[in-house]
């Protein structure tokens, strides 16, 4: 399978995160609590929990640490998934300078980059061979965001090149 | 020219004014790279922002999401911070007045 630029951001981002959970996006393996909790120590990503209506908010580090705002109405396989995307952020070095992104027009590649490896931590490689229908299911309920942008348009996006993507990790890594 | 070069040059540490004149030339320019806008709105007296941000020691960072995060999420993220970074209580004070003066204005603004 012919590889793009993104495509190599996001096995890169997967084969950063082996060195810390060799598991990580292969076979059957789904991502830990505990492993995103290491993931996220690992990148000096210190959270903070806050009532407040957004979602998340990601800086640029500073006091030793990035810090990532959750919401507590946060449900938790969706904090679970947010985390995991914001350290796909970290990772590809997005979040070293502030950034605020808008959704205008196609979706930026960066956020696609760490939807797709959040998303394959999560969702196992049975579950991909069931092809893109079971697939966007299955992330419907292990990445359960309220956000209108999410549900009708990046899930159904994401299904298919999260089992391409599946496809090159196992080829390439 | 973009941000990052920008903060390159930047020193860390500058005085609300010239942040502020710094600040009104980077609103003129409209960075667009990677499909992501980046860009920065608000048209009003955001000085207690601008102090908040200095007090959190990360001014650019989220001066740029001022415009675009609620100011009450601003405000609930800057108090949480203080309280998990153990903050003195007069820093804490002044925070949460620097917090009231934006949610005012917030208020005002509607």
């Amino acid at each position: 399978v012919r590889r793009t630029a993104a495509d190599r951001r996001v096995l890169d981002a997967v084969k950063y995160a082996r060195m810390l959970i060799p598991d990580y996006a292969r076979g059957a393996h789904r991502v830990t609590r505990a492993e995103v909790g290491e993931l996220c120590a690992y990148n000096r990503i210190r959270i903070h929990r806050v009532a407040m209506r957004t979602p998340a908010i990601l800086t640029p580090p500073f006091g030793g640490a990035h810090r990532l705002f959750l919401a507590t109405w946060l449900h938790t396989g969706a904090e679970l998934y947010v985390q995991l995307h914001e350290n796909g952020h970290v990772i590809c070095g997005d979040a070293d300078e502030p950034t605020v992104l808008h959704f205008d027009g196609p979706l930026p590649e960066a956020e696609e980059v760490a939807d797709l490896f959040a998303l394959s931590g999560i969702v196992t490689a049975s579950e991909c061979a069931e092809g893109p229908a079971y697939v966007e299911q299955r992330i419907r309920e292990l990445a359960p965001l309220e956000d209108r942008g999410w549900q009708v348009y990046r899930v159904p996006a994401l299904a298919p090149k999260l089992i391409r993507m599946k496809r090159l990790i196992d080829e390439w890594l | 020219m973009t941000i990052r070069r920008w903060q390159d040059e930047l020193p860390s540490r500058l005085t609300t004014d010239n942040r502020k004149r710094l600040l009104a030339f980077m609103e003129a320019i409209d960075v667009a790279s990677r499909g992501v806008v980046r860009e920065r709105k608000p048209a009003y007296d955001d000085s207690a922002e601008m102090e908040l941000l200095d007090m959190l020691g990360m001014p650019e960072a989220l001066r740029r999401m001022s415009g675009h995060v609620p100011a009450a999420d601003l405000a609930a993220a800057a108090m949480q911070l203080a309280v998990d970074d153990g903050w003195s209580a007069e820093r804490r004070d002044r925070l949460a007045q620097l917090c009231f003066e934006m949610l005012e204005r917030a208020k005002d603004r509607g």
